[in-house]
């Protein structure tokens, strides 16, 4: 199934960029996650937004990880890092 | 010009010791109509220890004078009883010889008729009746004399009886109450007033503070109000604004470092038709547009607008103008593609990264409403204020 095949590679997405330490997470990550999903749109040429295709804590915390480093262009504070893994920790495992 | 904290200080502390001052005087005056009313009351007191001093001495006078009089009838009563006690005693002392000469003169009588010359008893008779005649006659002089000293004594006793000091020690106690009530009075009045100058002193002493503070003020505020006019001319020459147009011209500084300077027109500084200069924040002139000129890009300094590069998943940050609004922006690509950031002014790169404006829809999550609707939890929005806001 092609929407197989696409959760497959955003949990590969998530692997790369999200599911990690605290201390090793950094904007770049959040800008990297954010760009390859979207170039998931392109590849399996979605109609929609892939992002609608991720559990709802991820848009939770993509709104407040876009508010916490100003659009992506701060780096954002270790708390604020780490609420925004917790609840992409938990959309990944809902996927 | 930025706030001067040592005028504030300034400020506040005479306002501190306006209010203690205000308070001070409070307290004086509170003092003042005690110790006035203490004043009142302790004249009052005053006139009626007069008053009851006059009563006193009225009484004491009438005591004298009826004291006199009694010492004068008395005295008179005195005379005529020791006058007469001593006619009386020499008049009793020649009553005795006679009563004794009388009976020698009839047991002569006797002693003639009975044992002797009996023609002689007739004699001594005679002469014993004459004594009687005579002693009897000196009695009723002794008795006559007695009548008059108890005349003399019922005289004295109706002419002046004794004299009565009732009245003039009742006024005297009336005295002595009326000046214990005006010493008393005498004592508060003392107390207050006492109380009412030491109030003063130490409002004479706030006045003084206040007054000084004040003035301190004042030398500031002009030193202040001087800077700030040096300050203000010297933005005028640097925005190169008319003299005709100074006093009216307004001067606004902006977060973002620069100087708006708004000039000629109608009315005051940024009235109708109003002419627009800009400084950056080194003092160089971005924009110049006369009163009643067009707006437009002729306007703009040839300085080169700034970029800076691309950041995530936006483009180039750029320097721009919206009509003769400078603005700081960059375009969002991938999936911030049709999103813009923005703020006002020329601003560098660390600055903007954390102060701008996000606009565009919600490409991400179809939302259905602007960006800046579903993402500005923070209170953004604030950092642009041009055109299409």
């Amino acid at each position: 199934m092609n929407n197989e095949k696409v959760i497959s590679d955003i949990k590969k997405i998530y692997e790369k960029y999200i599911l990690k330490d605290v201390s090793s997470f950094c904007v770049d990550d959040y800008n990297d996650f954010e760009k390859e999903i979207w170039a998931l749109k392109e590849k399996y040429q979605l109609e929609d937004s892939p992002f609608l295709l991720l559990p709802d804590p991820a848009k939770d915390a993509d709104f407040e990880m876009m508010n916490a480093s100003s659009d992506g262009l701060v780096e954002p504070s270790e708390k604020d890092k780490s609420k925004y893994l917790e609840k992409m920790r938990i959309s990944y495992n809902e996927l | 010009m930025s706030r001067s904290y040592e005028l504030d200080s300034l400020k506040s502390r005479e306002q501190d010791a306006f209010q203690r001052k205000q308070a001070a005087f409070q307290r004086y005056a509170d003092a003042r109509d005690r110790c006035n009313e203490a004043h009142d009351a302790m004249q009052s007191a005053w006139e009626e220890r007069v008053s009851a001093k006059e009563e006193m001495n009225r009484e004491w006078e009438e005591m004298q004078r009826t004291s006199a009089n009694y010492r004068e009838v008395w005295d008179e009563y005195g005379r005529i009883r020791d006058q007469n006690n001593y006619e009386i005693e020499r008049l009793r002392a020649e009553a005795d010889s006679e009563h004794q000469q009388m009976i020698d003169c009839f047991e002569q009588a006797s002693n003639c008729y009975e044992f002797g010359d009996k023609s002689e008893a007739p004699y001594w008779s005679s002469q014993g009746h004459d004594h009687k005649d005579r002693r009897d006659s000196i009695n009723e002089e002794v008795s006559r004399l007695c009548r008059e000293v108890k005349s003399a004594r019922q005289n004295a006793k109706w002419r002046a009886p004794k004299t009565d000091s009732s009245a003039f020690h009742r006024a005297k106690e009336v005295f002595e109450r009326a000046k214990s009530r005006h010493e008393s009075a005498q004592a508060e009045f003392k107390r207050l007033k006492a109380e009412r100058d030491r109030l003063k002193d130490t409002f004479d002493s706030l006045q003084a503070e206040h007054t000084r503070l004040k003035e301190e003020f004042q030398r500031k505020l002009e030193e202040v109000k001087l800077a700030k006019k040096r300050e203000r001319d010297r933005t005028l020459d640097k925005a190169g604004v008319r003299w005709s147009e100074r006093d009216d011209a307004k001067i606004v500084k902006k977060a973002d470092g620069t100087t708006q300077v708004y000039h000629g027109g109608l009315g005051k500084g940024d009235g109708l038709g109003h002419g627009h200069t800009v400084l950056d924040q080194f003092g160089n002139k971005t924009y110049d547009r006369d009163a009643f000129a067009e707006h437009g890009h002729q306007n703009y300094a040839d300085d080169p607008l700034k970029t800076y590069p691309g950041k995530g998943q936006w483009g180039e940050l750029r320097h721009g103008w919206i009509d003769d609004h400078a603005v700081t922006w960059c375009e969002g690509f991938g999936v911030n593609a049709g999103q813009t950031l923005i703020c006002d002014g020329h601003v560098d790169r660390t600055y903007f990264d954390s102060h701008h404006d996000h606009y565009g829809p919600d490409t991400k999550y179809r939302s259905g409403g602007r960006i800046e609707d579903v993402t500005d939890s923070l209170g953004r929005k604030k950092y642009y204020s041009g055109p299409g806001k």
